[in-house]
């Protein structure tokens, strides 16, 4: 399956999957809004994916354990 | 004594040190215009009048007694609508489902001003949820569109809206905004007044609405670089309720930079930016050329704006996640703001933590080419203020670039924007210095400059001049 192929698949999963979801609540003309802000997405998600990443490439994550005092 | 209204907090500082005009009588002209002017710009939710009266009072009685509590004492502010306040003043964060919800505490920047002796004038209108939804035109508020004072047909950007027009209007001498991606820096390019973005975890965000916990800054829009510092050390420092915040205390010197400045301007960073917004900045460039040196600087390949936006659509997905599970965004002003935040459902955890382990390569790769220099110049914005009904370009949307605020934004970086010439329209564009964490002083003695060489800063729309 080519990338394009892939993502398209892909599109229409997630499309499935939120109209499952959420599909009752929405008019045609937000479902048509809704299909081309999956299509951003996952073209967001697929461009972040693409860049090679090391084992130690570690997230920035900001976490500082809690301790309150008794 | 010189009309109070398009002065600097400092100049006003020493009105009110001289006794040339009582923080009472400041307060009630700001009070005043906010009324009078403040709906021809949908710019205000609530005038705090009250409130602002009472604690221009308190500081009338401080200054005759000789406590002077420092440069914001009786200067009056607006607030972005996304800070509690106490006292029952409604905090909306621009959206119709909150329109009359209260909290019982201040935020503490709220809280911060308040002991500098600043004096609460107005909650501020903004784009609703701070703009994160999907938004495509202005009118994504239950305040209605920001106007741009400049020009009533077009938008005063946003999502900090309400600080933006307000000060550029002179209906306050300063305003709160907050930042996830471009919310302050935008509408200080759109109305043509200084806005300073903070480095992350600078300024504390409890009690500010969250959009997104990793990227959310508070910040403050004023008419100089010089006031922005002086908001910048008020509001500055660490606080236990959020934990984002750093130890690492922020003090103000103002001045001019220590020797001759070095900045950087990323290669092709004015691709794709509008002709107005390309002449400006290669004009002020040529300006800073004067007193710095300024050598073109290349960055490495990433998917810069993907990475913010997927970190951005992970965690609003969260935030926002009881609004978006019971249908309640229904109910919000924007029509695509009613269904686009279920598409941001669909973004996989393994894809926000790739995003986040990106932004840890993309901060150090940063830091590595800013090593060499004082700031990066760029345009504030890649497009000035578009028509009222008109679908604007944003990079969270994907349709729009926007590289030194995708990489400002995800590495935590502070900038400022100064206004820097007016497109054939007439209306403002911006330049940036987008500078080192925990360099605020740099970025504002490297603007301050700026702001000596030039006089943009200190033109006023001819309407709000009366």
């Amino acid at each position: 399956m080519s990338q394009e192929q892939g993502l398209r698949v892909e599109c229409e999963a997630a499309f499935d999957l939120l109209m499952h979801r959420y599909g009752d609540r929405l008019t045609p003309e937000m479902v048509d809004g809704l299909r081309g802000s999956v299509e951003a997405v996952v073209k967001t998600v697929a461009a972040v994916r693409s860049v090679k990443l090391e084992n130690g490439d570690a997230p920035l994550l900001g976490f500082t354990p809690v301790r309150k005092e008794r | 004594m010189a009309r109070p209204v398009f002065l600097s907090i400092r100049a006003l500082g020493e009105l009110l040190r001289n006794r040339q005009v009582s923080p009472v009588e400041l307060a009630k002209t700001f009070l005043d215009r906010l009324e009078a002017m403040g709906p021809t710009y949908n710019a205000v939710v609530t005038v705090t009048r009250d409130l602002a009266l009472e604690q221009a009072r308190v500081a009338e009685t401080d200054m005759l007694a000789g406590r002077y509590k420092g440069p914001l004492h009786g200067i009056p502010y607006g607030a972005k609508d996304l800070l509690a306040t106490a006292g029952g003043i409604p905090t909306t964060w621009g959206a119709a489902p909150f329109r009359d919800r209260q909290f019982d505490t201040d935020a503490t920047v709220v809280r911060r001003l308040r002991e500098a002796g600043a004096v609460l004038a107005a909650k501020l209108a903004m784009v609703e949820l701070a703009g994160g939804m999907g938004y495509r035109k202005p009118d994504a508020s239950f305040t209605g569109p920001g106007i741009n004072p400049w020009d009533p047909t077009r938008w005063s950007g946003g999502s900090s809206s309400g600080s933006g027009s307000a000060v550029c209007a002179g209906l306050v001498p300063f305003a709160i905004g907050s930042e996830t991606w471009g919310s302050i820096l935008g509408p200080a390019n759109h109305c043509g007044v200084t806005g300073l973005r903070p480095t992350f975890g600078r300024v504390s965000r409890h009690g500010a609405m969250v959009l997104s916990w990793s990227l959310d800054k508070l910040g403050p829009l004023c008419l100089t670089a010089d006031d922005c510092g002086l908001v910048l050390e008020a509001i500055a420092g660490p606080d236990a309720a959020d934990p984002s915040t750093t130890d690492r205390r922020f003090r103000y010197r103002p001045g001019p930079p220590p020797r001759r400045l070095r900045l950087g301007v990323i290669a092709g960073v004015v691709d794709g930016t509008e002709a107005a917004t390309r002449t400006n900045f290669e004009a002020a460039m040529q300006k800073m050329a004067e007193v710095a040196t300024i050598e073109e600087v290349k960055i490495p390949v990433f998917p810069y704006e993907e990475i913010t936006r997927t970190i951005l659509f992970g965690e609003m997905g969260s935030a926002f996640e009881d609004l978006i599970e019971t249908g309640q965004i229904a109910e919000l002003t924007a029509p695509e703001d009613r269904y686009t935040p279920y598409s941001r459902v669909a973004v996989l955890a393994k894809d926000y933590i790739r995003a986040l382990r990106l932004r840890g390569v993309v901060a150090t790769e940063m830091d590595h080419v800013m090593r060499g220099i004082d700031a990066l110049l760029g345009p504030s914005r890649p497009f000035p203020s578009t028509k009222l009904d008109e679908e604007f370009p944003s990079a969270i949307r994907g349709v729009g670039k926007d590289l030194m605020g995708a990489i400002g934004n995800v590495a935590g970086l502070p900038a400022i924007s100064v206004p820097d010439g007016f497109t054939e329209h007439g209306v403002p564009t911006g330049m940036q210095f987008l500078g080192r964490p925990y360099e605020e002083n740099v970025i504002i003695a490297a603007a301050s400059t700026y702001q000596t060489l030039t006089d943009w800063h200190l033109r006023h729309p001819p309407g709000t001049l009366s």
